[in-house]
């Protein structure tokens, strides 16, 4: 194909000069650059909701950048996000905040039993979709907290009991002791942390105190004053689960 | 001999809810549902999104053992129950992803359609080697400008872009307009016009 041919797809793709940009930007295929790991759908969906550390929603972003399978990934947060906004605004009555623990009660057997009969007819039709397998965890998600546990992974939720960082000032290179606190009732935790760039720097799972001793070698290949995200996802008693997401500064 | 399931419970593959009380309306869920459907069918490329139905099924599935294993502890409202079934959403997506790849063949035995097989082949190669294009020039923009416009070609206002990035309104706007002007420089010279 000539470029007068693309030249002409790219307006082809109709609208405005923006438009034509929006549009062949989203029509990259979604394949992810080789060796990276998927991103935590939690993560994008924080991002995507302005509740991420702003740094560390930065480093999605510039990975999205280059990465068309994660702007994919984005585009759909994005859309559930605006109809969960859409949904609040026709019924104001909703639930629409985060409900932490709380009353056991009549209020959800109906709720099950609607999402149950609504569900129940092509429940069979998926399972035959998608394989009798169990939730989608594949290679590329073996380091994410939670991973392997399905959904439960995604029912972490910054309610107003969260994880609070103990972490003062920039982490010596090497004694970088992650600590934190809480949530009320967390029985374990565990721990994921990246770079800047998002690439996973250490991943420790079913932790029973509420630190973590980042190995040296680990952030041998940062440089000094180089961001390092980390994310606690605590597991409380009634096995669900709450995660906070920090930033900090190597020394 | 199989056993007839009480009529307060109801039974899914391998598992069994209580349905009795009341409380939350049906039509949040199913409102949930056709939302979310709507969603992948507007956000998702023709392959997923002729799947939507599927998709949501499964994650709404999911959403709901997990759910149920909580039942007498938590009450989940909207807003956490959008956001686990996006989760699920994603890993089912990457499961069918994976699927084809390994080019699987459908239940019916039909090979899973790749993403290269779109209709107008012609049209998409066009817009693979344009989102090729902007995808090398964002590349050469300098990191704020690239991250503005990363968050305006996702179809992100100035505002909601401004509250991702942690930048203010005005700054965000102007790494806009400055970061256009530098991809529509980086295009022409690779000889695309947009």
């Amino acid at each position: 194909m000539s470029r007068r041919q693309g030249v002409v797809a790219m307006k082809d793709l109709g609208g405005q000069d923006q438009d034509r940009l929006q549009r062949a930007f989203g029509e990259r295929p979604a394949a992810a650059p080789p060796g990276r790991r998927p991103v935590d759908p939690e993560r994008i969906w924080s991002a995507v909701r302005g509740e991420l550390p702003a740094a560390e929603a930065r480093a999605l972003v510039d990975r999205m950048a280059m990465d068309p399978e994660l702007a994919q990934e984005w585009r759909l947060a994005a859309e559930v996000s605006r109809q969960l906004d859409e949904a609040a605004e026709l019924d104001p009555e909703s639930e629409l905040e985060p409900a932490p623990a709380a009353a056991p009660g009549p209020r959800r057997g109906r709720m099950w039993m609607a999402l149950a009969a609504s569900i129940m007819s092509a429940a069979l039709g998926a399972h035959l979709l998608l394989g009798p397998g169990g939730p989608g965890v594949g290679p590329g998600d073996a380091g994410r907290p939670g991973a392997g546990d399905g959904v439960s992974a995604t029912f972490r939720q910054a309610e107003a009991a969260a994880v609070e960082s103990l972490v003062e000032g920039a982490v010596p290179r090497d004694a970088a002791v992650l600590r934190w606190r809480g949530p009320e009732g967390a029985v374990s935790w565990d721990l994921w942390v990246s770079s800047g760039d998002l690439s996973d720097l250490a991943v420790a799972t079913g932790l029973t105190v509420p630190e973590y001793a980042v190995p040296a070698e680990a952030l041998a290949g940062l440089p000094s004053g180089a961001p390092v995200f980390w994310r606690v996802v605590a597991r409380l008693e009634d096995g669900t689960e709450v995660s906070s997401s920090f930033e900090s500064q190597l020394e | 001999m199989p056993t007839t399931p009480s009529p307060n419970v109801l039974t899914f593959p391998g598992r069994s809810l209580d349905a009795g009380g009341e409380g939350v309306s049906e039509d949040v869920w199913n409102d949930m549902r056709r939302r979310l459907e709507a969603s992948v069918r507007k956000v998702c490329p023709p392959h997923l999104a002729d799947r939507s139905d599927d998709l949501v099924q499964v994650a709404m599935l999911r959403v709901m053992d997990v759910a149920r294993k909580s039942e007498g502890v938590r009450v989940f409202t909207s807003s956490y129950l959008y956001r686990a079934a996006y989760s699920a959403l994603i890993d089912e997506i990457r499961r069918l992803r994976r699927r084809q790849e390994v080019g699987m063949e459908d239940e019916d035995g039909t090979p899973m359609p790749l993403e290269a097989e779109l209709p107008d082949p012609e049209r998409h190669t066009a817009s693979r080697e344009a989102g090729q294009a902007i995808t090398e020039c964002l590349g050469t923009l300098v990191r704020p400008r690239r991250l503005a416009v990363t968050l305006y070609l996702q179809g992100h206002g100035t505002p909601d872009a401004s509250g991702v990035l942690g930048w203010s309104v005005k700054k965000t706007e102007n790494l806009i307009y400055r970061g256009l002007a530098d991809l529509r420089r980086c295009l022409g010279g690779k000889g695309w016009s947009p």
